[in-house]
């Protein structure tokens, strides 16, 4: 687990489904405009490592706008560099209220588990 | 014989105008709003985007500055206020952003309003009402 000592860490693992490679950085703890770095370091270190990338949210339990900005432009980043990626986000979590509040869970196309983020990533890395 | 709970003190605090300091804000507002028995998640989302707006928005002028939090009860709500010393709220030519944070707050609030604080800087007051959360 990195980011230690910061309100937010975050854990990186590779996965393989259906033999795409997939990146999985798993975030724990609250996302605010204070530890915008942090989220920087978790998702900046896998973007050049893979063409596939699962960010689970399901450990955070907090997130205000600025982390939600920081989410959208990493997930827009990650797209345009061919970097296929998914969300997972726990019904029913403060954080899903969140982004839905602000109208973001639609466009992040957020996954209520890893596993189904995982599926989509693959699939898509197939088309 | 079962003791009635006292409302909280009002609460102020005065911090840096950097990002570190949205995190302490936004954990102090929800613990007063626990204990006056408002709906503590909405009074820290509400409160950390106020604070985020002043430590991005208010000080492009300057390096940083001060932002005073404060919290009491009034009547039948649990009033927030959000004081910096900047210029006023402006666009950050390097920071931007989704617009999200004040229609975020439009939604966490019964009211709220911005107004120009005395000796310069922005003001942002909140209204939450009590009796949706569970006092301590």
């Amino acid at each position: 687990m990195n980011g230690n000592g910061s309100q937010l860490r975050f854990a990186s693992s590779v996965e393989s489904r259906d033999g795409v490679a997939i990146a999985i950085v798993a975030l724990d703890g609250e996302l605010d405009l204070g530890v915008l770095d942090v989220l920087e370091e978790a998702i900046g270190g896998q973007a050049d490592d893979g063409s596939a990338l699962v960010l689970d949210l399901s450990g955070l339990a907090f997130v205000d706008s600025a982390g939600i900005h920081a989410l959208v432009t990493a997930r827009e980043g990650l797209e345009e560099g061919g970097t296929r990626s998914a969300l997972v986000v726990a019904p029913g979590s403060n954080v899903e209220r969140t982004l839905d509040m602000t109208g973001v869970l639609e466009r992040l196309a957020a996954h209520p588990d890893r596993d189904s983020a995982l599926a989509a990533v693959a699939s898509a890395h197939d088309d | 014989m079962e003791q009635t709970a006292q409302p909280p003190k009002p609460l102020e605090l005065r911090y840096d105008a950097v990002p570190a300091s949205v995190t302490d804000a936004r954990r102090r507002a929800a613990e007063y709003a626990r204990d006056a028995g408002a709906e503590p998640e909405g009074v820290e989302l509400a409160v950390a985007e106020a604070v985020a707006n002043a430590v991005v928005h208010a000080f492009t002028d300057r390096p940083s500055g001060t932002v005073l939090l404060s919290a009491a009860l009034d009547g039948g709500s649990m009033v927030v206020s959000v004081t910096d010393d900047g210029n006023g709220m402006r666009p950050h030519p390097q920071r931007g952003g989704l617009g999200l944070g004040l229609a975020l707050i439009g939604q966490l609030t019964s009211a709220f309003s911005v107004s120009g604080a005395p000796g310069g800087g922005t003001t942002l007051q909140m209204t939450f009402p009590i009796g949706t959360g569970e006092a301590r």
